[in-house]
């Protein structure tokens, strides 16, 4: 009789960030309130929440974007393993957090040169300049994005000349072309069409063998069929994480039941 | 059962309209096992054409309610609660189908039965009240299904077991007949199947109260023992 291999228990799964009691105020208002969240590695995880749930400034918390913008305050820790650094401790200087972690926009970004030069962009910045070296890394990123037979008889082609499905994977190659050890997702395919869509969470599950991904999605389904772990956040607070499997099945909480069950509103 | 309506209220009519299907089904099925019944045990052939011609309905509301909950998934991904809602109405419709083929067998066998002194009044009575049994079972699988009342559920699984006694003791009267009678044997075979109709028509109706127990927790329970049922089922 086949029996379904059991989950493995939580304790043993290897963590590559975790929120610990995390607040976020932009100014007086508090969006982020108390988080604690692991985040498994090599695993996906998705934060799914209505409009204003904090997802997505939870997410920025990891890359701290929120440094752009004065009168943001961050209170608690977000700590990143191996290492076991504090990203928003006051002695992590955020660039180098940047170049640990790299994000891919809902809309794609693509720079105004060549498909080549927006993936190479980050190497570049790192100063690697050898062209053999980011010829070698440029195909490997275009590989794992799953843009290279696209592309690569016309790597001097303009970024933006690509589809918006071929866009959104260059950014994610341009993103992985950096080695991050975290990719963060923003609604990646919020702005492409169903098979484009199809094609990123393809490459999302693919991806995970080599790198941690933490995504926030406003489609539920997406949740479902992409992640490993997901977490329901509500107005600034966590009120579930678990397998994804498992919250989508039998939900322990309420709120989450009638989140997912379409009865929120 | 009670529940909070969805945002999007297409999906709760699709959900109520599976729902009162599958309690429409449950009626006519339990009607079926009714009149078949009353063929065997008070010799009214009329009753057992009209079971074997409805029995086409019956086949119908399975292949309906399954369609319907493939469209559901489809359309609505349900999640939760709602998934297993429609997998259990889908399990469920399977099973209120087979209780409409053992229905049909009922009627099928009764008149060759009816015409034989082997169906004595004792072994009639007992089908009778084992009928009654199933059906009252399948009544209150239905009812707390439509409640979501667990307790009921575990009831009736207690009660499943008891038409198992019932069962068994017929069946042993049947087996000596049979030794006594070898000139009889087919019709005692008939009965015999009878007997065990009715047993699996009770079977059928503790499955649904088993969908019922996993519609409501999650938790599968069709393995399990009654005392492992009653621990995990009304404790959570």
């Amino acid at each position: 009789m086949a029996t379904k291999a059991p989950k493995p228990d939580l304790s043993t799964l290897p963590v590559k960030a975790e929120a610990r009691n995390l607040n976020f105020h932009y100014g007086q208002k508090q969006a982020l309130k108390a988080i604690n969240l692991p985040i498994y590695d090599r695993r996906v995880t998705a934060l799914i929440g209505p409009s204003g749930c904090g997802k997505s400034t939870f997410l920025r918390c990891f890359n701290r974007m929120h440094d752009l913008y004065p009168g943001n305050r961050y209170e608690g820790e977000i700590r990143f393993f191996p290492d076991d650094i504090n990203l928003l401790g006051p002695d992590v200087d955020p660039i180098e957090v940047r170049m640990r972690l790299s994000m891919v926009f809902q809309k794609p970004n693509p720079f105004p040169k060549s498909i080549f030069e927006n993936v190479a962009y980050g190497l570049r910045v790192r100063g690697v300049n050898q062209r053999a070296t980011l010829l070698e890394k440029v195909e490997e990123a275009l590989v794992d994005a799953a843009l290279w037979n696209e592309v690569k008889d016309r790597l001097d082609d303009l970024a933006v000349n690509l589809s918006g499905g071929q866009q959104q994977r260059l950014c994610i190659a341009r993103a992985l072309a950096a080695d991050p050890e975290l990719l963060l997702f923003d609604e990646p395919t919020s702005a492409l069409d169903p098979i484009a869509t199809a094609s990123i969470e393809e490459l999302i599950h693919e991806l995970k063998d080599k790198v941690t991904i933490l995504i926030v999605t406003h489609n539920m389904q997406q949740a479902a069929r992409v992640s490993d772990f997901t977490a329901y956040m509500y107005l600034g607070d966590l009120i579930e994480f678990g397998w994804t499997d498992d919250l989508f099945f039998r939900p322990k909480n309420k709120q989450t039941e009638d989140y997912i069950t379409g009865r929120f509103g | 059962m009670n529940m909070t309506e969805h945002t999007l209220k297409q999906y709760d009519a699709d959900l109520a309209a599976l729902r009162s299907r599958i309690v429409e089904m449950a009626g006519l099925v339990e009607d079926q096992l009714r009149m078949a019944t009353e063929a065997l045990t008070q010799g009214r052939s009329r009753l057992a054409e009209t079971v074997i011609a409805n029995d086409a309905r019956v086949n119908e509301f399975e292949s309906e309610i399954d369609d319907d909950c493939a469209h559901l998934i489809a359309r609505r991904q349900p999640t939760a609660s709602d998934l297993r809602m429609v997998l259990g109405i889908s399990k469920m419709v399977t099973d209120l189908e087979r209780i409409g083929d053992k229905a049909r067998k009922i009627a099928r066998l009764s008149g060759a039965i009816r015409m034989s002194a082997m169906a004595d009044a004792a072994w009639l009575d007992q089908s009778q009240r084992a009928s009654d049994e199933a059906r009252s079972l399948l009544r209150q699988a239905i009812g707390a299904f439509v409640r979501g009342e667990l307790d009921v559920a575990v009831d009736v699984l207690r009660s499943a077991r008891k038409i198992a006694q019932l069962t068994a003791a017929t069946t042993a009267d049947i087996v000596r007949k049979i030794a006594a009678n070898p000139g009889e044997v087919a019709v005692l075979l008939d009965m015999l199947a009878v007997t065990k109709a009715i047993d699996r028509a009770a079977d059928h109706a503790a499955n649904i109260a088993e969908h019922l127990i996993y519609i409501v927790q999650g938790t599968d329970v069709r393995h399990a023992t009654l005392d492992q049922i009653e621990r995990e089922a009304l404790q959570r």
